[in-house]
């Protein structure tokens, strides 16, 4: 990739500042849309961009947007999904620290194409440096006439209020972050309605993730052939991959979707940080790992799911030859069995009950009988859970036992034998 | 169990909620122990009427009005939950839900330095395990305990998207990441004296990419 | 119509019906947990996922809609596999200890695991406890958290139909438990329902704890006698003792629903000094006395005061079934031949019923009332609540209108003295003082000529906005339901306030409206008795002309059809609205405690104090038995069979949970042999029919309601003001010229102010009539006297306690403080029986609400 778009001014300590965002373009965006374009014709130019959401599910983000109805009479409202805590995953935190005005033009232009007066940006506690920059990249645009009464005179008006989680990574599930902003529990409700129709406060409510919105002031400033220009054609423009774990060079990459997991790893990585990898999880820890064999998969939306994986957050982690999967297999599933809200019965219970078995085996007292159990509980949980969290978590530890299976057999047997 | 469950406190950082009203004066002359309700909620009343002025309905701003109780008393409690259910006008039982759900609202008290070691996976491959035994056995306590002067409460926390720079852990608000043995015992050493504030992540996310970007090899700024 | 195929069968749903209603319809059984036909969907518990072809994943059958051609099935090898999955995952961690557990055999999980269940688990780890030991979180419910699955239905229960929001969920995850604020209920409602639809056994009434096993005892489905709203009643014995109280889904008006009265309260079968045999007053002191030697002498004393045209009164307590009520009445006017017959004397304003008043009364009883399901009441597009606190009076009809109003069946309008957790959810809501209810209403009309200067409690601002809210809404009802509350009838201002509730629903009417009425009584049968004719001036049947039970009255012989005119033709009756207030010749007393219940100098408590000879049936010993010339013992609730009029109309029969004492004889029993002796042939039956033609006609569920008794038949009636006018009927047919407004009360409650409040009364959450007092449970949980009110500035609540003295007269009372801010200032309320136990009760309608005094004392 030639030059970068998202990330271009990420090293410049001063980007965050408005005045450097806006003599590198930032805001153009936003004065051509409110000039040149309806709501509708956002939407519509979204749609032709075919931008796809850069949370994890991939869902076009214009028709998304279609789905919040017209002249309903309710107020409607826009949040941003800043709870980024998909364990491998970094990127927003990138975005919101380093250049945040980005995500603030998306959220206008997002706003004013779907009707919404107020919105939110639903940052994780644990990013205390993000909430403040966007706390202050708000108030400058404020400042500045991007946000308020009569935004640049265009008579549209929008108010962006922060609203800060306090841990916990279900609140990333957008039905729960709304829930979340309503000041309960955070636990993903019912669809549909769906958040577009009935969302927060049973208004119609857009949501998006922060990278969506950051790619909105290029695609309005730039236009849709640069965007539609990068990556292929069902998953355009640029996208940030997070790399982690046992790789020599370790960060956040603006790359098109093209790439394979292995250039990733390899070009970006630089390899392995000793020896030999092992297998890598391409997605943050809920995408199903792909061991090193299949290294070669496109890193895109289907792509990944032809290879019974997933892109997800787009957060790599590898893994060397020194992991132990069923170890790796443990951690994953105690943090989800950690994560799970409790609302329904495969996740709350079933994962609490994969994490026994897993710690167990860990301990050395595994029985030849539980890699099957395993295997159960998976099915058990998979497609049968209320949300993706529980559908995630099983089928992440289903692709430990598919393809490691023998490293399970092999802990079980070898405590069995000397135990 | 891990840890991480089932004993408090969890992990209690309080982010900066955004009110505008500084509570910080008063944060060390307030004891929750000696506090009422009605003490609790004059000291609340100004900035929850703003906070709720954010939003179409007062429930939304439990989540805020509790990190803004925490800020102010270190932790927050029954009285905490019964001054803001009346001043919200909701059930208290709202209130301790949410108060419960979320584990970065501290329901016991904690020590001065509130470490928050990860250890999920990017930094569990990276030493987080060994980071955790360094600090337990330095501190004299397990993960989930408070050290008994009060300095140290040490929490183990999930993925706090630092892992390119891992095995990382936030001390109260600051990050500390790339950590090793050296460094933990830098941090505690200079943390016992008076500040570790150097040795901390000053800009957050340590290194980074773009393509070919600087990344993570070598050292951090 | 949808048409689709569920499990090879071909079947037509209605638009919007979820998969498991339209199973459940033809009897396929889906298992649920979390799914709770009144509550909002959960979809949570997972076990009615069923298979959609064409769709990938499994779905909930409790939350998805059928959709046209859609095709089902419940029992695929899939759906049959992912059932005993999450079965063994939720057995994974639940305790397997159903021996000792007391929901054993009536375990939802045990039963689905029966059905639905692999029968084995390979779980080999330890399960999760959170504790060894369970909960008491209050006096009533006891919480075992290891047992929880988590389905969220006692959650749901307590906020979207209780409207407590006093459970809820700490913790997350596995980790999750359902608790109350500092793990403790006691601030709860009591209700118990969080029980009753606990599927497993987490959540258990105390009192029932390890008292016995379901398949062990025997049920009598019987009505509650703790308010009327006539909920059924399971009353469960072992060994003819009583064990528990449950609700049944899906029978009665209350289905699972109950309050901590119904639910908790049956000890009260235990409570109070019973009356056992009959007793006659000799030398000032009640000595036994045979059956015959004291019917002996209350026949010959009637018939000497009768020779000497002297009067005789009758009170009898709302209490009394239908079947006592029916032959009291017949007693007073055929063998007594007086018409002074009071069934409301607690109620201050009706002991006084002026000529007027008792026509109106009349009026609304026989005409006005609807005979519908509260279901269809609470389905009309607009509710006014007047003067009624239902919440605490009447909570399971409070619980139906808070499901109503959250599904968004009706807007509801509250105009009442008392504050109640209806308010919240009210469209609009005011505070009106007992008395205003009339200025209230005509403010409410468009024809109102008065206008409504402060007729409020509640400031100028929240009375303007509540007008404005109110008549908009009823503007736009096509149909509206008025729950008339009883804060009136304590009133002097009685009469005007029935004119405008009858010239209210003739307006609505005139505008095309369906208009329904029902009163809101916090006694069981005081509908029924009123019915019955046990009012002065008003016979009974008049309002079952056109039902089954008028032939039924009619059968039971001359007695029947003579009531219908029984001031006509019962020779030498005075009706007792033309009696001199002069003290009875005798009085007869049936279950009623009229020395308790009335003011000093007040009529009826008046006649019972100073009578010459006074006659009291009754079940237990209270101030007026302690003050009879003659005792007879009555059986109590539950000890007979016999039949309570609800408020909404329904004729529901009354079980036995117990034989009463070998010597009580039934009231009719004793009402007959007493004619007998006074040489009249009684044309009642013994025993008397049940009037169980009603209970046919309103259906188990209350629904069905009988023909209507249109409130049509009003518009004939001629508006209060012109009353004496004989050409008004004219005036007001349904095509005449709108009627002229009724006038308003002369006098209005005067203004709180300077220390001076408003005393008013009413039922409590725990405690309406001495049915309740008698439960030392009940007792327990109402903790005490208190006197409820908005404190006065200065006062600093939430940091000290206070003690409040109020002061009226001779009377003085001393009780802490409960704050609630949702009174207007000036108002303290102190429940009824606080007041009737004081030597001076002060309840009189002279002075409805009583201006009191109060001084507060904080407390160390």
């Amino acid at each position: 990739m030639s030059e970068l778009t998202l990330l271009k001014h990420i090293d410049n300590p001063d980007a965050p500042q408005i005045e450097i965002y806006e003599k590198s373009g930032g805001y153009q965006g936003l004065r051509r849309v409110l000039k040149d374009f309806t709501p509708d014709e956002v939407i519509d130019y979204v749609k032709k961009c075919n931008l796809r959401g850069r949370g994890g599910a991939g869902f076009p983000t214009g028709m998304k947007w279609s789905f919040v109805p017209k002249g309903d009479g309710k107020p409607h409202y826009l949040c941003c999904n800043a709870d980024e805590g998909e364990p491998g995953t970094f990127k927003d935190r990138l975005l919101m620290e380093r250049d945040p005005h980005q995500m603030i033009e998306g959220m206008v232009i997002t706003a004013y194409a779907t009707g919404c007066n107020t919105a939110y940006v639903y940052i994780r506690g644990e990013y205390g440096l993000s909430i403040r920059r966007v706390r202050d990249a708000v108030n400058a645009a404020r400042a500045r006439g991007y946000l308020g009464d009569n935004i640049l005179g265009s008579g549209y008006s929008l108010e962006i209020h922060l609203h800060i989680g306090a841990g916990a990574y279900i609140c990333g599930e957008e039905t729960a972050l709304l829930e979340s902003i309503e000041g309960r529990r955070g636990m993903p409700k019912l669809k549909p309605p769906f958040p577009a129709v009935a969302g927060i406060y049973e208004c119609p409510t857009v949501i998006n993730n922060v990278e969506t919105f950051a790619c909105l002031p290029h695609i309005f400033r730039l236009g849709s052939d640069w965007f539609t220009s990068i990556g292929p054609a069902d998953a355009p423009g640029p996208k940030l991959f997070a790399l982690s774990g046992h790789l020599k060079q370790r960060g956040v990459f603006e790359l098109p979707m093209s790439i394979s997991l292995g250039a990733l790893i390899e070009d970006y990585g630089h390899g392995a940080l000793t020896g030999k990898l092992k297998a890598a999880i391409p997605g943050g820890v809920s995408a199903p790992m792909i061991p090193a064999s299949g290294f070669d998969v496109g890193m895109d939306f289907s792509s990944l799911a032809a290879a019974d994986s997933m892109l997800g957050s787009a957060g790599v982690i590898a893994l060397d030859e020194t992991s132990s999967i069923p170890v790796v297999a443990r951690r994953i599933t105690e943090f989800f069995s950690h994560e799970s809200c409790g609302k329904c019965t495969p996740c709350r219970e079933g994962l609490t009950w994969a994490a026994k078995i897993l710690r167990r085996i860990e301990a050395g007292d595994g029985l030849p009988g539980d890699p099957d159990q395993l295997e159960m509980l998976c099915g058990g949980i998979f497609g049968n859970s209320f949300c993706a969290l529980g559908d995630g978590a099983a089928w992440a530890l289903a692709a430990t036992l598919k393809h490691f299976r023998p490293e399970y057999d092999a802990l079980i047997t070898r405590k069995t034998a000397t135990g | 169990m891990s840890p991480r469950t089932n004993t408090a406190p969890v992990t209690a950082t309080v982010p900066d909620t955004g009110t505008d009203t500084g509570t910080d004066s008063s944060k060390d002359s307030a004891t929750a122990a000696a506090l009422t309700t009605t003490v609790v909620k004059s000291d609340l009343a100004g900035p929850v009427r703003e906070i709720v002025a954010r939003y179409p309905k007062a429930r939304s701003a439990i989540m805020p009005a509790l990190y803004l109780a925490q800020e102010k008393y270190g932790h927050v409690d029954g009285t905490v939950y019964k001054a803001i259910s009346e001043l919200l006008d909701v059930p208290e039982i709202w209130v301790f839900e949410v108060a419960s759900f979320y584990t970065m609202f501290a329901r016991e008290p904690r020590g001065t330095f509130h470490i928050q070691l990860c250890d999920n996976l990017s930094c569990m491959l990276l030493g987080a395990d060994h980071m955790r035994a360094c600090l337990e056995h330095r501190l004299g306590i397990q993960a989930g305990q408070t050290s008994k002067d009060g300095m140290f409460t040490l929490s183990l926390v999930e993925c706090i998207g630092s892992c390119d720079v891992a095995p990382a852990m936030m001390i109260n608000q600051d990050q500390y990441s790339n950590l090793d043995e050296a460094k933990l015992t830098d941090i505690l050493d200079q943390l016992t004296l008076g500040s570790a504030a150097s040795l901390s992540d000053q800009g957050g996310t340590g290194g980074t990419g773009g393509t070919g970007g600087t990344g993570n090899e070598g050292e951090m700024p | 119509m949808v048409k689709c195929t569920l499990d090879g069968k071909e079947i037509d749903v209605e638009p919007g019906t979820t998969i498991l209603n339209a199973a459940r319809a033809i009897a396929i059984d889906i298992p649920t947990f979390c799914y709770q036909d009144r509550l909002s969907l959960s979809a949570s518990c997972r076990m009615c996922l069923i298979e959609i072809e064409g769709r990938r994943k499994l779905e909930p059958a409790c939350a998805t809609t059928v959709s046209e051609n859609m095709v089902i099935h419940s029992r695929s090898d899939k759906v049959v596999t992912m059932r005993e999955d999450m079965l063994e995952i939720l057995l994974a961690n639940h305790p397997l200890d159903c021996p000792v557990c007391d929901k054993g055999g009536e375990c939802e999980l045990q039963d689905t695991v029966f059905e639905y269940g692999k029968g084995d688990s390979r779980f080999q780890d330890d399960k999760r406890v959170f504790r060894t030991r369970d909960i008491e979180l209050n006096d009533v419910i006891v919480f075992n958290a290891n047992r929880c699955i988590q389905c969220q239905r006692c959650v749901r229960i307590c906020e979207e139909v209780v409207g407590d929001t006093a459970l809820g969920t700490s913790e997350r995850g596995l980790d999750s438990e359902i608790t109350g604020i500092g793990n403790s209920l006691k601030d709860c409602s009591h209700c118990g329902n969080c029980i009753e639809v606990c599927p497993v056994g987490a959540l258990m009434s105390t009192p029932y704890r390890y008292k016995a096993r379901p398949w062990d005892m025997v049920q009598a489905e019987t009505i509650c006698a703790m308010c009327g709203t006539g909920c059924s009643l399971t009353v469960e014995s072992r060994d003819g003792a009583v064990k528990r109280v449950k609700s049944k889904y899906e029978t009665g008006i209350n289905s699972e629903l109950l309050c901590a009265r119904g639910r908790f309260g049956i000890d009260c079968l235990e409570g109070g000094t019973p009356v056992r045999v009959p007793m006659i007053r000799t030398d000032g002191a009640l000595v036994e006395a045979s059956w015959g030697e004291a019917i002996a002498l209350i026949a010959t004393t009637a018939q000497t005061i009768k020779a000497r045209n002297g009067t005789i009164q009758g009170q009898i307590s709302p209490q009394q079934n239908n079947e006592t009520a029916f032959a009291f009445q017949h007693l007073m006017r055929q063998a007594f031949h007086s018409d002074d017959i009071h069934s409301g004397s607690r109620f201050s304003g009706l002991r006084d019923l002026s000529p007027g008043a008792t026509s109106k009364l009349a009026q609304l009883i026989n005409t006005g009332l609807s005979r519908a399901s509260l279901d269809t009441l609470l389905g009309h597009d607009c509710t006014l609540v007047l003067g009624a606190n239902i919440a605490e009076e009447n909570p399971v009809t409070g619980y139906l209108m808070r499901a109503a109003v959250r599904d968004q069946r009706t807007r509801l309008l509250i105009a009442c003295s008392r504050p109640s957790n209806l308010d919240d959810i009210a469209t609009a809501h005011l505070r009106l003082l007992p008395g205003e209810e009339a200025r209230l209403l005509s403010a409410l009309s468009d024809s109102g000529n008065t206008a409504p200067d402060n007729i409020a409690t509640s400031d100028a601002a929240a009375q303007a906005g509540f007008l404005t809210t109110a008549r908009t809404a009823l503007d736009a009802a096509a149909s509206v339901t008025l729950f008339l509350g009883t804060e009136f009838l304590r009133t002097g201002q009685i009469e005007e306030t029935l004119d405008w509730i009858l010239h209210t629903v003739q307006t609505l009417e005139r505008k095309g409206k369906t208009v329904a009425v029902q009163f809101l009584f916090d006694r069981p049968n005081q509908r029924g008795l009123w019915d019955m004719g046990c009012l002065p001036g008003i016979p009974p049947a008049s309002a079952f002309a056109e039902t089954a039970l008028a032939s039924a009255l009619t059968e039971t012989g001359p007695g029947g059809a003579s009531a219908k005119t029984a001031a006509d033709t019962a020779p030498g009756t005075t009706p007792a609205s033309t009696v001199p207030a002069q003290v009875p010749d005798m009085v007869f007393v049936a279950g009623a405690d009229p020395l308790t219940d009335c003011a000093l100098g007040d009529r009826c408590g008046t006649a019972a104090r100073k009578t010459d000879f006074l006659v009291v049936q009754s079940a237990h010993v209270n101030a007026t038995t302690e003050h009879a010339d003659v005792l007879l013992p009555g059986p109590a609730w539950g000890e007979e069979v016999g039949t309570f009029t609800s408020n909404q109309g329904a004729t529901q029969p009354l079980q036995m949970i117990r034989p009463p004492a070998a010597d009580v004889l039934s009231a009719a029993t004793i009402y007959q042999r007493i004619a007998t002796a006074m040489g009249i042939a009684p044309d009642w039956t013994d025993p008397p029919p049940l009037f169980t033609p009603q209970v046919a006609l309103m259906g188990p569920n209350g629904a069905g309601p009988p023909p209507a008794t249109s409130a049509s038949a009003l518009s004939a009636i001629p508006p209060a003001a012109s009353s004496d006018k004989s050409d008004s009927t004219a005036a007001s047919g349904p095509e005449g010229a709108p009627d002229q407004p009724p006038a308003l009360p002369r006098v209005q409650p005067s203004k709180p102010g300077d220390g001076h409040y408003h005393l008013i009364t009413g039922a409590s959450l725990f405690t309406a009539g001495t049915i309740s007092t008698r439960s030392h449970l009940l007792q327990d949980l109402e903790r005490g006297a208190y006197l409820e009110l908005n404190p006065p500035e200065g006062l600093d609540p939430d940091a000290h306690q206070y003690e409040v003295t109020l002061r009226s007269g001779s009377t003085t009372l001393n009780a802490p403080l409960k704050v609630n801010r949702g009174f207007a200032p000036g108002v303290v309320y102190a429940p009824e029986h606080m007041l009737t136990a004081l030597e001076n009760n002060p309840l009189s309608a002279r002075d409805y609400p009583l201006a009191v005094a109060l001084t507060f004392a904080r407390l160390p």
